[in-house]
């Protein structure tokens, strides 16, 4: 690949990929995702010429924290998918390890029986700790997805609260995933993630205390607010086994009302519009993120501003002042 | 480690009990910065598959009950057969060091004996990897 | 003497040891046990309670042995492991084996068999997954005739076959007595050993039922067995996987034992009565090299299980019995200069056997590169003859009881062990913690902890992080002939040829109708396994109707 990407023009091998995603190609539209984690220029290009395919799929979240049976619940979900004859396109995302940057991606493996289902793409990727950065990853691996025709994208991100906020960025639903006994681990997640979830799943039902939390979670009555007329959705609280095959007709159900729901007060639409306006600002602020550092990195940098911090000849409060100000004159005159 | 993580798929038979290895190696791996895909494969096609979706640029193949011969022998070409000719595929654990040199012979870049700290891997992969080809 | 003069005595002995090291006791590092217990330099009197003392061997809580004269009346059972190919070469094996001496108790046989992963999981020689998987650690047997070629000739009642199954285990069993019914046999005269061993999958990484049917199953088969083959052992409580799979020592006691209290409530609650069922519960349990742990860990083990025993309502001392067979643990085995195994073989048998074990199984020194070569594999057996019969170890029964620092060891082991063990059950025991994966994060813990303390070389492997040598070992490994694939599906093909496909089909209808009845709790799965068997239904067959009805599960 990188002896081509030498001597033919950007445009033309982004046109090339950006077609082969569109005909399904697995290989390319990974190699993309890749790209695009990586920050590849190449893969901006392209995702360029995927964004009018996309736009199609139902794009579901699965979120929760760890030990909830995520894997087992999206395990379920894609076999009950494919028995409709849809078409799957699995994100799973894990944390990356905060010292070492390295990730350890278990949940493919749970995930048994499509490993030779041409129909079922599963990609597992690190979130690599950059806050926002999975936001913007996720994005684009969602768009890859789409567009490669993909009827439903689930994407699946384990974490305690930030995350599920970001993939609520995304998804047209998001469902939240908690087992009975996880009481205290919820409270550490604040308010951020019940504001996240769209239906609620208790799974592991035969476990003791399911009953209880499924009382307790429907009497806390949560509810998300659309954009259109009096009603509120009411987040929906299902309890399910995965791991027994119990509960999946439910959840459907709760899945098709909550997207007719949003269908109907406006609510999808303002989400999606909403997802676009997320991913541009992650994209800018990602930008001059990257190019602030860069110029960071230098030696010197702007204009000896950073040798004077660095003598405490000014403070950086008063020198980030002047940044701001000028980065501020220069975001209106665009 | 500086620049991308490298991407591994960590692949043990699907039917083998024995799993401390597999997973001691995938942790280390982790602790040395890469990203491991940590997968039970029962045929060589899942491995395959694993791999093409996952993006991976090196397949791991933890060995504990034998037959590692007749599967190099049957992954590499299907590697192949997929374009991966630029993946890189080690294979570790219980192997008689009399079957290194055929498997390198086979396409399987390097075995590894059980035992070792999970740097000599690192190591070996860091220094060679995307370097080597099918 | 009187008691003051010798306490007199031993005060001024102990104040003048503090004065001989003076000089450099404050430098002496710390030292702990594999399972990371502190140990002391010097054990006295004043670290032996008196409770641990006044036991003899023989009697509860058997802390000294189950046998008031330990291997004097008869030795430890030279339980080799084997099988490998179809079950032509495995009876060959068997064969060679007897005449190389090996034996069970009084001179019985006994049949240490170990199936290939193939069976276990539950697939025939035709099924795409068993491919470069027949034979290869393990015999491959899926049929009658398979079975019938096992038993053939043998005395039954004198002997042993110990069948390690998978989630096979119970069309094992079925087609085990089906074959011995062809002989004219009822179950009544089996000797052997269930596997039953579901509960490994809280530390194996492998698929398998989902845990209540797991367990339900376990039942059904000890259900089975206490009523038609009451001699037949119907349970290994496996805590050699889990120091396998790295938990240490005390880890091993700790959750191996929770393991026996889930199988004892599972039977309890099945309505059996504990004096029939716990008796025929045994052990199958690792053993490193570090002889003094691993013996306190044999003698503490067997005094944790006959209180537990006991508060589950059993009466005859014979059912309190924590009837063990050491396993050997492999993982000590280094790939590197492979001929120092042996010394490490032998002095994981002779802690085994110091421990009072009923019967050991020795790892070949090459097992950690390959399987098992015909010399290196009579080696194995070699090393528990020589400690039998030349060693003198088994003139005395417990030989190290009274040692301080061995009954000191125990106590500890044993606290140490019942700490963890009482946290899991007021966690709502072993199956809750197979079910949210805590007992495999323990012992992937461990395990981690291990390879960091061996990577860093704070524990001393001699040839791996000590002692290394560049050259390569050069050994020849034994080789499963591949042409054993094909020999294994030839032999299906020949047996699936003469059968009667309705009966087969019907019986197999009944086996899937059984598995709803098992769930439903209405019913039993034994009975309609050995119809299927009896009906020429094999291993493979029987598997389909179970894992659509019991589920098929990846641990966490």
């Amino acid at each position: 690949m990188s002896a081509t990407t030498a001597t033919t023009a950007p445009d033309v091998v982004a046109q090339r990929v950006a077609e082969q995603v569109l005909d399904g190609h697995v290989r390319s539209a990974t190699r993309l995702i890749t790209q695009s984690q990586d920050g590849d220029p190449l893969a901006r290009r392209v995702m360029s010429l995927l964004y009018p395919h996309c736009g199609r799929a139902r794009l579901i979240g699965i979120t929760g924290p760890p030990g909830a049976g995520k894997s087992t619940l999206v395990a379920g979900m894609i076999g009950e998918l494919r028995k409709r004859g849809l078409t799957v396109g699995v994100i799973a995302v894990d944390p990356s390890s905060p010292f070492s940057g390295g990730a350890v991606l278990g949940d493919r493996d749970r995930m048994t029986g499509f490993s030779s289902d041409g129909e079922v793409f599963i990609r597992s990727m690190a979130s690599r700790g950059a806050i926002g950065g999975l936001c913007a990853v996720a994005n684009d691996a969602v768009d890859v997805m789409d567009a490669m025709g993909k009827d439903v994208v689930l994407i699946e991100t384990v974490g305690v609260g930030q995350s599920e906020v970001e993939i609520a960025q995304i998804a047209n639903t998001v469902v939240l995933t908690l087992v009975p006994g996880y009481g205290d681990e919820l409270q550490a997640m604040k308010a951020g993630i019940m504001e996240a979830a769209d239906i609620i799943v208790v799974n592991k039902a035969d476990s003791p205390g399911a009953n209880g939390a499924v009382a307790e979670l429907q009497n806390m009555g949560y509810f998300q607010a659309v954009p259109q007329g009096e009603e509120m959705w009411q987040v929906p609280v299902v309890k399910m086994s995965a791991l027994r095959n119990e509960g999946f007709d439910e959840l459907e159900a709760q899945i098709l009302r909550q997207s007719e729901f949003a269908e109907k007060t406006g609510w999808k639409a303002a989400r999606q519009r909403r997802r676009r306006v997320h991913q541009f600002a992650e994209v800018v602020t990602d930008g001059v993120r990257r190019d602030f550092m860069g110029v960071m990195q230098e030696g010197g940098g702007f204009n000896g501003l950073l040798d004077r911090i660095e003598a405490l000849q000014v403070d950086p409060y008063a020198a980030a002042q002047g940044i701001s100000r000028r980065l501020r004159t220069l975001t209106k005159d665009l | 480690m500086s620049g991308k993580p490298v991407k591994v798929l960590l692949a043990k038979k699907k039917i083998d009990v024995h799993g401390r290895a597999s997973k001691l190696i995938a942790r280390e791996l982790r602790d040395a910065g890469m990203e491991v895909v940590y997968f039970r494969f029962g045929t060589v096609d899942e491995i395959v598959n694993a791999a093409l979706q996952e993006d991976v640029d090196v397949i791991a193949v933890s060995i504990m009950t034998s037959g590692h011969l007749h599967l190099a022998e049957n992954l590499v070409p299907a590697l192949k057969a997929k374009g991966m000719n630029d993946v890189m595929v080690i294979f570790g654990g219980i192997i008689p060091d009399v079957d290194f040199e055929p498997l390198r012979k086979m396409g399987v870049h390097r075995a590894f004996p059980a035992g070792l700290p999970g740097s000599v891997v690192v190591d070996y992969i860091n220094a060679n990897v995307g370097k080597v080809g099918l | 003497m009187t008691a003051s003069n010798q306490s007199k005595q031993f005060e001024a002995a102990v104040a003048a040891w503090h004065k001989g090291r003076e000089r450099y006791a404050s430098k002496l590092q710390a030292q702990s046990t594999l399972s990371g217990l502190p140990i002391k330099t010097v054990y006295t009197q004043d670290d032996v309670s008196q409770d641990s003392v006044d036991v003899m061997p023989g009697v509860y809580p058997f802390t000294r042995g189950l046998y008031p004269d330990g291997y004097v009346l008869t030795p430890w059972a030279q339980q080799m492991v084997f099988g490998y190919g179809t079950i032509d070469e495995t009876r060959q094996k068997m064969e060679k084996m007897v005449a190389e001496g090996m034996e069970g108790y009084f001179g019985n046989n006994i049949f240490n068999v170990v199936y290939d992963i193939p069976c276990m999981y539950g697939i025939d020689a035709d099924h795409p997954e068993a491919e470069s998987n027949l034979g290869q650690c393990g015999v491959h047997m899926s049929t009658g005739d398979d079975y019938d070629e096992l038993v053939r000739d043998w005395e039954l009642e004198k002997s042993n076959f110990s069948m390690i199954t998978g989630d096979n285990c119970l069309p094992a069993l079925a087609l085990l007595v089906a074959a011995a019914e062809r002989r004219g046999k009822g179950p009544e005269s089996l000797r052997g050993n269930s596997m039953n061993w579901y509960p490994r999958t809280a530390v194996q990484d492998i698929p398998s039922w989902e845990p209540r049917w797991g367990y339900a199953l376990m039942v059904d088969l000890i259900k089975w067995a206490t009523i038609n083959a009451p001699a037949w052992n119907t349970t290994n409580i496996f805590m050699y996987g889990i120091s396998e799979a790295g938990g240490t020592p005390v880890q091993e006691l700790a959750y191996g034992l929770s393991w026996g209290k889930s199988v004892i409530d599972a039977g309890l609650a099945a309505g059996l009565d504990p004096d029939q069922f716990i008796g025929r519960l045994g052990f199958q349990i690792g053993c490193t090299v570090n002889l003094f742990e691993e013996v306190a860990k044999f003698r503490a083990h067997r005094r944790m299980w006959a209180k537990l025993c006991r508060d589950a309502g059993c009466k005859k001392p014979s059912s309190m019995h924590a009837r063990v067979h050491c396993h050997t643990n492999g993982y000590v085995l280094t790939q590197q200069q492979l001929l120092n195994n042996n010394a490490r073989i032998t002095l994981q048998a002779l802690a085994a056997a110091l421990g009072g074990v009923q019967s050991i199984h020795t790892c070949s020194y090459d097992e950690a590169t390959t399987i098992p070569t015909e010399e290196s594999h009579r080696t194995a057996l070699r090393t528990q003859q020589i400690l039998m019969w030349e060693s003198g170890v088994r003139n005395v029964a417990d030989p190290l009881g009274g040692s301080y620092y061995v009954e000191k060891l125990t106590d500890d082991m044993e606290a140490a062990a019942w700490e963890i063990y009482n946290q899991l059950e007021a966690k709502g025991g072993y199956l809750r913690g197979l079910e949210t994966g805590e007992i495999k994060r323990a012992i992937d813990g461990a395990s981690y902890q291990m390879k960091q303390n061996i990577n860093s070389g704070r524990q001393i492997v001699v040839g791996l992080n000590k002692y290394q040598s560049e050259s390569l070992e050069q050994h020849e490994p034994f080789r499963v002939d591949m042409a054993i694939e094909n020999k294994a599906k030839q032999r299906l093909a020949a047996y699936k040829a003469r059968r009667d496909d309705k009966a087969v089909a019907a019986s197999l209808e009944n086996v899937a109708r059984a598995c709803e009845a098992l769930k439903a709790g209405t019913g039993s799965l034994m009975p309609a396994l050995i119809e299927a068997a009896r009906a020429g239904a094999t291993n493979g067959e029987m598997m389909v109707p179970m894992r659509a009805a019991f589920g098929w599960y990846v641990s966490e």
